[in-house]
């Protein structure tokens, strides 16, 4: 869910990027046929409902506020930290004194992206009851509704004509309207029909509901019912003819005055700006080829720009800023920020790498798309990084590393070698100690569970068992400890 | 003037009612889908709703109405003069004769109800 959260959040950055260009260059269309703007809102609507994207050089979309999660694969774009993390969180953590104050943040972290999470799930659902509830109201207000010819209604209790139905759509008009004004009326309405409006409003509608924290897109949603409300009139005026406009202006007049009846509900807006409308028909003149083509090709150019993703190496400085911006941080995560920005560069490299070379390498001791937070690290011999790397020989060094990750995560060998032992005792809890090719010892405490015995072997990235909280331990975490002096660089 | 008001589709239902009371429940159903488009429900709906305010009467599942049509013509006008021409009924007729010729029956139709409607 959260995951399916986040790539919303993108998406709807990246269309943002779209309508605000959209908006920009609707002036320009101004004079030519509308229907031409309905394109530039489908674009809209792909880009808010079909998850998959490309990229092209010819991609405007800033990269700043983009990212790309399905070109990520299997990292969790928040805050699964990786290799490199340690180093930096190290320098960090070294500096910074107290590392239970990180503890406190890291659950923090979890529990605001829930909080989140479960604000937007609550809106959608509000937004769905909402217009749900309003369309049985519509319905049953309705019911009355006398029949007129063919799948026009009558009823007392609306002002203004709308379409209404999904399969089988029915225009609703007032009682009382003169014969002329009820041929533009039910004309305009079934060029709704036919245009497939009914389907196209609520269908945006929905999209809107699920971005609803994204106020551009509703911005986009209010222009889009104007543009359809724009193109259905210049579609009836061609069809009843020209002559037809000061009528058809004035029954638009007609039915946008009385309001003191039932409103119609969102999805079926019938009103939108009638100054602008009369005005649009009163101008329409029949378009000439030049402006639809031109204005075509604007549509094409657009689609080119925003329809795709600016290309990858651009990308992860985008990452870290757009998980800063989706999570919300606070100037004391810096950490983990920093983390994933280098995170993010070197998780593509290394996976290259991961193909190419037999693994011998280290790594952490968690499966990728794990989520863990580093919440403590200690050098026993050495107060810095910096001299840790001038180990002396005999001198061995120990490094430990607390990771804060959700109980029964697995655990995998960050090296590959012998189970010297699989024990428990009141301090370490469960743990298991392994000795690696290289002689190195490897110890992972406070186990919940472990899968191996002694005399196993082990290759890295195997899973050796799961985090707990036994032994002496506050909370749910893997404590490392391993003599091998360098886990930090190779394990990139 | 005591009648209850009546909306204009209900007045559609009410047309219906008149032509063929008293009249089956059943029976109103089948007509009102033909002449109204209505489902069964709505129909019962109606007769539920019309019956509270005192309009129609539905017993043993025989519908009949409670105002006539003459009744419910005259309380429409009633309003329309009220709204329209401030009340003045001179002002209505007025209007009448002025924007079209009345035939002979039209001009017995506009006295009958004048009457009705002073000794209403």
């Amino acid at each position: 869910m959260m995951d399916l959260f986040l790539r919303l959040f993108n998406m709807s950055v990246t269309a943002s990027w779209l309508i605000l260009a959209i908006l920009i260059m609707r002036p320009f269309l101004a004079k030519a046929p509308k229907w031409i703007r309905g394109i530039l809102w489908g674009l809209v609507g792909i880009r808010l409902a079909i998850p998959i994207s490309f990229e092209s050089v010819f991609s405007l979309i800033p990269v700043k506020e983009l990212i790309v999660p399905s070109t990520v694969e299997g990292v969790a774009p928040t805050f699964a930290s990786g290799i490199e993390a340690v180093d930096v969180s190290v320098n960090a953590y070294l500096q910074q004194q107290a590392s239970v104050e990180a503890v406190a943040l890291a659950r923090n972290a979890i529990a605001l992206e829930t909080i989140y999470l479960g604000i937007w799930m609550l809106g959608v659902f509000g937004l769905v009851l909402y217009s749900v509830a309003s369309y049985m109201r519509l319905r049953k207000i309705l019911q009355d509704a006398v029949i007129y010819q063919g799948n026009v209604y009558q009823s007392d209790k609306i002002s203004s004509p709308f379409v209404l139905g999904i399969l089988k759509p029915r225009i609703y008009v007032p009682y009382h309207l003169g014969e002329e004004a009820l041929e533009c009326v039910i004309a305009h309405e079934n060029a709704h029909i036919l245009r497939k409006d009914y389907l196209i409003k609520p269908f945006a509608f929905m999209l809107a509901s699920v971005y609803w924290f994204n106020l551009i897109v509703w911005v986009a949603y209010y222009y889009l019912c104007q543009d359809i409300e724009l193109a259905c009139d210049e579609k009836v005026i061609h069809e009843l003819g020209f002559d037809k406009k000061k009528v058809y202006s004035e029954t638009l007049l007609e039915c946008s005055i009385e309001r003191h009846f039932v409103r119609a509900c969102p999805v079926a807006f019938g009103e939108i700006g009638v100054g602008k409308r009369v005005k649009n028909i009163l101008e329409m003149k029949k378009a000439k080829v030049g402006m639809v083509v031109g204005a075509l090709l604007v549509c094409v150019v657009v689609a080119v720009c925003f329809l795709s993703n600016p290309k990858s190496e651009q990308k992860d400085v985008a990452v870290n800023e757009s998980t800063a911006a989706s999570a919300g941080q606070k100037e004391e995560e810096n950490h983990v920020e920093a983390a994933n920005a280098l995170e993010t560069q070197k998780e593509t490299e290394q996976q290259e790498k991961d193909e190419e070379v037999v693994v011998d390498v280290n790594c952490m001791p968690f499966k990728e798309g794990t989520e863990y937070y580093v919440t403590a690290v200690a050098y026993d011999s050495h107060e810095s990084e910096k001299e840790a790397s001038n180990v002396e020989e005999g001198e061995e060094l120990h490094i430990s590393i607390e990771f804060l990750a959700e109980s029964e995560s697995e655990i995998i060998a960050c090296a590959s070698g012998v189970v010297k032992e699989v024990s428990s005792n009141t301090e370490k809890g469960n743990y298991i100690v392994i000795e690696d090719e290289k002689g190195y010892v490897w110890k992972y405490m406070h186990l919940e569970t472990s899968n191996v015995k002694q005399g196993d072997k082990v290759s890295v990235g195997s899973v050796i068992g799961t985090v707990g909280n036994t032994g002496d331990s506050a909370e749910p975490n893997l404590y490392l400890e391993t003599t091998c002096p360098d886990f930090i660089d190779s394990a990139t | 003037m005591e009648t209850p008001k009546i909306y204009e589709s209900e007045y559609r239902f009410c047309l219906i009612l008149w032509k063929h009371e008293p009249v089956k429940s059943t029976e109103l159903v089948k007509l009102c889908e033909e002449e109204l488009g209505w489902k069964k429900a709505t129909t019962y709906t109606v007769i539920k709703r019309l019956s509270e305010r005192g309009i129609v009467k539905s017993e043993n599942a025989v519908v009949t109405s409670l105002v006539s049509k003459q009744e419910a013509q005259v309380a429409e006008i009633d309003e329309l003069v009220e709204r329209t021409f401030e009340g003045s009924l001179p002002a209505f007729i007025a209007a009448f004769s002025k924007s079209k010729k009345l035939s002979r029956e039209e001009i017995d139709e506009i006295r009958n109800m004048i009457d009705s409607y002073q000794e209403g």
